[in-house]
């Protein structure tokens, strides 16, 4: 379990006094649009600052310089004048065994591309697929995802949360997603967390999810 | 010995300074890009004093820092370097007034960038140096267009910077601009014409490959 606490605040006066907890295994985060939750994944990665992980003093040095993180950021985070395999590799020289791997997945995706396709034309659900393929390639204990799943097409949709979900060893991960579906509450073993009015709160079930978003602030 | 044209010779400075150019510029622009604070502020200031100071200015600070009375240029001249009025003393200091027209749109660039490209090498724990060359890079190619002609157009059209360090040595430091000047003196209208409608046809021609290729790049739309 990895607790957090961020106390923030945006320039437009926001403020956020968000405290919760990761669990090992899949953290599905809920939350109205703009309600922070890019924020909060942005700070538990590092690349804001502020954070206490873990009751202790605020963290100066960020999570992804000590731990293995992979992060997703909206979109896809995808660049479009490399190619296919660098920007799975991020521009590094994958090994044989790496490179099959990637294959694989592509096959899994449905992403019919060569190693060196250029990406400058890759439509939103395809760019989303490679960067949820790059996130996937190495067994980071941390994974960090921003609504990867929004925009795909219901087939894809299901390919891609079915390889979140069976993702091996996830007793010894983390893996926390943001999405707007509620049926990503019923993912098996996650823990639910909603963040609204600068406040994380911790969810049992979809059905007081959606209440929770029919009727923000009712406890 | 014939001596070298004038427009052959603001050619080969424009060319040869925005070649060098080309790869300084890159370096103080990841430079810039990636320090941050008052040293950010700092760089940027230095980098951009030749658009705002009278060419004058540049020039007289680098008579005084290259003379061959001065501690730096004697040093050069001692392995055979002469930096005030001769045609490398020229390159060197349109190179430094160049600058800000090569590093300014390589900014811009990668400024312009999604800031994911950038945070996505830093997780995966790139290295700097590698996230630039890699990851960036890449993206560069209108900057570098962009830098790269900019910087070629703006030496091209030098005048008061060459007439303070590059002297009127024909053949050497003589080049167009300086050239004209010294016709429109010397009331030789006919050829002061034909130099200035040369310059004038180049610049077009240079501006012309800019501006194409900015426009071949943007994707079509039908109105």
């Amino acid at each position: 379990m990895v607790a957090f606490k961020l106390k923030t605040w945006l320039e437009n006066g926001m403020e956020y006094d968000l405290e919760g907890y990761m669990e090992r295994g899949i953290n599905v985060l809920f939350g109205a649009s703009g309600a922070g939750k890019t924020l909060l994944i942005r700070h538990l990665i590092g690349l804001s600052p502020g954070i206490h992980l873990q009751d202790g003093d605020p963290i100066k040095t960020p999570m992804y310089r000590t731990r293995n993180v992979a992060y997703l950021p909206q979109g896809g985070g995808i660049f479009p004048k490399l190619s296919i395999e660098k920007n799975i590799f991020l521009g590094s020289k994958p090994s044989k065994e790496q490179r099959s791997k990637a294959d694989s997945l592509m096959k899994t995706f449905g992403l019919k591309f060569y190693p060196e396709d250029p990406c400058d034309s890759l439509s939103g659900g395809e760019k989303l697929r490679l960067g949820l393929i790059r996130t996937l390639i190495e067994n980071s204990e941390f994974m960090f995802l921003d609504e990867p799943f929004s925009g795909l097409d219901p087939y894809h949709g299901f390919i891609c949360r079915e390889a979140i979900e069976e993702l091996p060893d996830q007793d010894k991960r983390y893996i926390l997603f943001s999405t707007h579906e509620l049926e990503d509450a019923k993912m098996k073993g996650a823990n639910l967390l909603m963040i609204d009015e600068g406040k994380v709160r911790k969810m049992e079930s979809s059905s007081q999810i959606r209440d929770h978003f029919f009727n923000p602030g009712a406890k | 010995m014939k001596e070298v044209d004038p427009i052959v010779l603001s050619l080969t400075l424009a060319f040869s300074t925005s070649i060098i150019l080309f790869f300084l510029g890159n370096i103080i622009a990841y430079w810039i890009y990636f320090s941050k604070g008052l040293l950010s502020i700092f760089l940027r200031i230095l980098a951009n004093l030749p658009l705002v100071l009278p060419p004058t200015v540049m020039g007289f600070y680098f008579l005084l820092l290259f003379s061959p009375n001065s501690v730096v240029g004697g040093i050069l001249g001692e392995i055979g370097l002469t930096m005030v009025f001769s045609f490398q003393g020229l390159i060197l200091a349109s190179v430094i007034f160049g600058i800000p027209f090569m590093v300014n749109p390589l900014i811009s660039s990668m400024e312009s960038m999604p800031s994911s490209f950038v945070e996505l090498g830093m997780v995966a724990r790139r290295s700097r140096p590698f996230i630039f060359r890699k990851l960036l890079f890449p993206h560069l190619s209108e900057g570098l267009v962009a830098g790269f002609m900019m910087s070629f157009a703006h030496t091209l059209g030098e005048f008061g910077l060459i007439l303070m360090i590059g002297g009127n040595i024909p053949g050497q430091t003589r080049v167009a601009s300086i050239e004209i000047y010294n016709r429109v003196l010397a009331m030789d209208y006919s050829q002061a014409n034909q130099l200035s409608l040369i310059m004038v046809l180049i610049s077009i021609f240079t501006l012309g490959i800019v501006f194409y290729w900015f426009k071949s790049k943007r994707p079509k739309v039908v109105w």
